[in-house]
């Protein structure tokens, strides 16, 4: 366990060169060598959302994806959502229907309706599909209505 | 609130929607170690030796035992009875024996692998009905920690003379917060002064349990909690054993400590609510008035009694629901069992109480061959009502109003007549409505708030704006946005002048614990009486201007900042005898109704919620989005509680850990939610607001109840109702 490995991948449009445990899950790196914060970990087994990021423009949870799979992986995570520190529009809807409480499953969520929303350019008036986009979060503060009617309110403020 | 319907946004959205927001696993200290907690490998029995192997005992690591603790090795609590390290007598599994910190977290598992434990075990009662029938004695002579009774009228007689007399037992099982973030808490010493940060909701339980625990003035103390992500009640009393154990890691280490739960270890052995069993006895007259009651509740308090009297207190005070009943005598019992501790968790012993009692009165209706809406209209609190305390309810009361714009609105009635017909026509699926009706009484129970005599306040800042002064946290309720709302309403100036200063129990007034629905109530009265405060202040010394900018600016040239501290006052018309348990238990009750719509398929028995609708009176609504989140995700635990939450203890140990096994709802589970408030103003609680947090947790299980009762024909008297169960229950009825 004491070996390092060496891994060359990009974060948020950064360059990162690191030596690290083989078995180091990414949301370790990012918090703990990266200092980004952003992203939390809630169970650390794969099952609440919060640790999720976008890798090579796939929805993951980081704290599943061992360091020896990282080299040459581009990486999005939550500190990379906001252009010149403005709001995008996903937080700003999130922000307008008050869809968030605690705030510690919100990186993650915000991570997913990403996903939904402009990578799988997911229909934003199905709420079936919408939950089906955030059933792998789980909130334990706003019962999820808000957080829909947030995704709902996007439905002419992307493309 | 406002006539131009301004939103009022949350104050911390932004840093929160960025990541930004500093939880306690986010911090980062020079020279860090990580503590961890050695615990208990059995249920119960008595600790000879510990110790670590020849291998492990340099290489820095530091290792905590009750000889280390500088103070009483108890945590104070309600009852603090709770050691902060096991000297020799353990009492339940993973309770903690000793601690360890070292810098490599992975050096920690091997050390907690092979530490060498010399334990002798005891039998143990894991199950409240064991230690009931004292096939051990645990504490006491009877392993009961506590009673309390309620009386009124003359129950056994009235039960006698009744014409109907119904008796029916409830049990409830245990409930895991699982707040997404888990416990944590970051120990360092600066200047002499002991620094805790970590996620907590009480900061000045957590200053008092470490002025006791190590024997120092809170002089030396800083605590400063951090963003704290979730609570539910799960972090009212557990942070003070926690943050005790990083101080004491941090005090014999002389560097910063750092404790995060893992999961597993959170789920498994921190407060969960407590367990029930609730046994009823209820008497009627003819037309189906209640005339009589004898309650039992039975609190599963777990191994210590810590908080466990004051949640038993408020379950016999919602024992009764919301039903008017002149001969009623509540008994409560505190039995202790080989299991972690209960604490609090939303509701605080209120939503037992309230399935109980309205699955109860639903059941009866149809034995007394009436409407489970007329059985109510007849018994119900209505405005001058007494309750079981002899406190007379007044004039505020708008539960029949609320009753009715339910039933109209969701056409119960014809909804509840056609399922029946639905039913004895369909063999493949089952309808059913379900209603409860529940109330939550707002603040500390009877001489609670006098007692705590909290304060808080604000300062008008040398640049003019206002910083608001309280030690209440916003765990996701979203607090701080409602304190700065009423502050900038009374003073009649924007928000964006107003903030929140950030709590240090060095500085920061104590307004009390964050918990029993007290925050906007009480400390939103306090921050409403020194706002009004701070205007006449201004007024007076510049009467003739208008601008509060050129106000503040003048007092500020003259005198310098100025910070005005409220201190409580309790209402002198309310009067609580802890003793007899007579009086103004509460200064106000929120009320609520919930409807369910449900369909139930008999080939998987799984519940599929169609509609829930669901009514509050919380007096003067403040922010209505906030409250909305508030009631939704009540909504959303009582859901969980009746449906999926199962927390399976096996000899007094969780084996269902994980949040894979441990199923709460997510955004598929959840069904359409119709909420409204009623109108109505409270006569206490700033601008006529009454307290939210906690009751919509109380509504769901019974309503739930109550639907499966019509669409099943079955009578269900414990949670959760899992398909299996439900299957169980069905083919017993239709043997």
């Amino acid at each position: 366990m004491n070996d390092f490995i060496k891994i060359n991948f990009w974060v948020n449009g950064k360059q990162y060169d690191l030596e690290v445990p083989p078995l180091k899950p990414l949301s370790r790196i990012l918090r703990e060598d990266l200092h980004l914060t952003g992203t939390k970990e809630g169970c650390r087994e794969g099952e609440c959302g919060a640790c999720s990021v976008i890798l090579n423009a796939t929805l993951i949870n980081s704290c599943l994806y061992p360091a020896f799979k990282l080299n040459r992986k581009d990486i999005i995570t939550i500190e990379g959502l906001q252009v010149d520190e403005k709001l995008n529009p996903i937080q700003e809807a999130f922000k307008e229907v008050m869809a968030l409480q605690c705030g510690f499953c919100t990186p993650g969520l915000l991570m997913a309706v990403y996903y939904y929303v402009y990578i799988l350019k997911g229909d934003c008036e199905d709420r079936i599909q919408i939950k089906n986009a955030i059933g792998g979060n789980i909130c334990r503060c706003t019962g999820y209505e808000q957080i829909i009617q947030a995704i709902e309110s996007l439905k002419d403020k992307v493309r | 609130m406002k006539k131009d319907k301004k939103i009022f946004h949350r104050v911390d959205a932004d840093e929160k929607l960025r990541g930004k927001a500093l939880f306690v696993d986010d911090i980062y200290m020079p020279d860090m170690l990580y503590g961890r907690i050695v615990r208990s490998p059995i249920t119960r029995g008595i600790l000879n030796k510990i110790s670590i192997p020849e291998q492990y005992k340099k290489k820095d690591l530091v290792f905590v035992t009750y000889k280390d603790i500088p103070g009483k090795n108890c945590v104070s609590s309600v009852e603090s009875d709770l050691p902060i390290l096991t000297e020799r007598e353990i009492r339940y599994k993973g309770q903690a024996i000793a601690l360890i910190a070292h810098k490599d977290r992975e050096f920690l598992e091997d050390v907690l692998a092979s530490l060498e434990l010399s334990i002798e075990r005891l039998p143990a009662c894991t199950d409240m009905v064991d230690s009931l029938n004292k096939k051990e004695i645990l504490v006491n002579k009877d392993n009961i920690f506590r009673r309390l009774r309620i009386k009124k009228g003359n129950a056994d007689k009235f039960l006698k003379e009744s014409y109907f007399k119904s008796e029916r037992i409830y049990r409830t099982p245990h409930q895991e917060h699982l707040y997404l973030e888990t416990q944590g808490m970051i120990g360092y010493m600066e200047n002499g002064v002991l620094n805790i940060k970590g996620s907590m909701q009480c900061p000045f339980y957590v200053v008092e349990a470490l002025e006791l625990g190590l024997g120092i003035s809170r002089k030396r103390i800083s605590v400063q909690p951090t963003t704290t992500g979730g609570a539910f009640g799960g972090k009212e009393d557990f942070p003070s054993l926690l943050a005790l154990h990083a101080a004491l890691l941090t005090m014999k280490a002389g560097k910063p400590v750092k404790m995060i739960l893992e999961r597993g270890e959170d789920i498994a052995f921190t407060t969960k609510r407590h367990p029930s069993l609730i046994k009823q006895e209820l008497g009627f007259y003819k037309e189906g008035k209640l005339v009589a009651a004898r309650v039992k509740v039975i609190l599963d308090a777990g191994a210590y009694e810590t908080l466990s009297k004051v949640v038993l207190s408020r379950s016999i005070l919602h024992a009764m629901g919301v039903y008017e009943c002149d001969n009623v005598v509540i008994d409560g019992e505190l039995v202790c069992t080989n299991t972690p501790p209960s604490g609090a968790f939303r509701g605080f012993g209120a939503p037992q109480s309230m399935f109980a009692i309205e699955s109860h009165i639903d059941e009866i209706s149809s034995k007394l061959k009436m409407n489970p809406v007329d059985i109510r209209r007849i018994n119900i609190i209505k405005p001058q009502s007494i309750l079981c305390t002899g406190q007379n309810i007044g004039n505020e009361c708008i539960l029949p109003e609320m009753l009715n714009d339910a039933l109209k609105e969701t056409r119960y009635i014809t909804k509840y007549e056609k399922n029946n017909i639905f039913n004895s026509k369909n063999r493949e699926m089952k309808k059913g409505i379900g209603i409860s009706l529940f109330m939550h009484g707002n603040g500390f129970t009877g001489n609670g708030e006098r007692i705590l005599s909290s304060r808080a306040g604000l300062t008008l800042k040398a640049n003019g704006s206002i910083e608001l002064l309280f030690s209440n946290i916003d765990m996701g309720q979203g607090c701080n946005t409602v304190m700065i709302q009423i502050a900038s309403k009374a003073l009649q100036i924007p928000p964006e002048n107003i903030y929140v200063g950030k709590i240090d129990t060095l500085s920061t007034p104590d307004s009390g614990p964050t918990v029993a629905s007290r925050t906007t109530l009480i400390i939103g009265d306090l921050i409403y009486k020194a706002s009004k405060k701070l205007k006449r202040i201004l007024q007076k010394s510049s009467p003739r201007e208008d601008d509060f900018n050129k106000k503040a600016g003048k007092y500020i040239s003259e005198h310098g900042e100025l910070t005005i501290i409220e201190d409580y006052r309790h209402p002198e018309e309310l009067s609580f005898d802890d003793e007899t348990y007579q009086g103004e238990a509460y200064r106000s009750y929120s009320l609520g109704c919930n409807i369910a719509e449900i369909e139930v398929q008999l080939d998987t028995f799984q519940i599929d919620i169609r509609k829930f609708h669901a009514y509050y009176d919380i007096g003067t609504v403040i922010n209505k989005p906030l409250s909305e989140g508030q009631i939704r995700g009540g909504i959303m635990q009582g859901i969980g509680y009746a449906m999926y939450e199962n927390l399976i203890f096996e000899n007094g140990v969780v084996r269902n850990n994980s949040m894979t096994d441990y199923i709460v709802p997510t955004a598929m589970d959840m069904p359409q939610i119709n909420v409204k408030f009623m109108k109505n103003k409270s006569n206490y609680g700033p601008y006529g607001a009454k307290g939210l947090g906690e009751l919509p947790m109380n509504g769901p299980p019974a309503a739930i109840n109550n639907a499966l009762r019509q669409a099943l024909g079955i009578d269900f008297h414990s949670i959760p109702f899992l398909p299996e169960r439900i299957l169980e229950v069905w083919m017993k009825k239709n043997e």
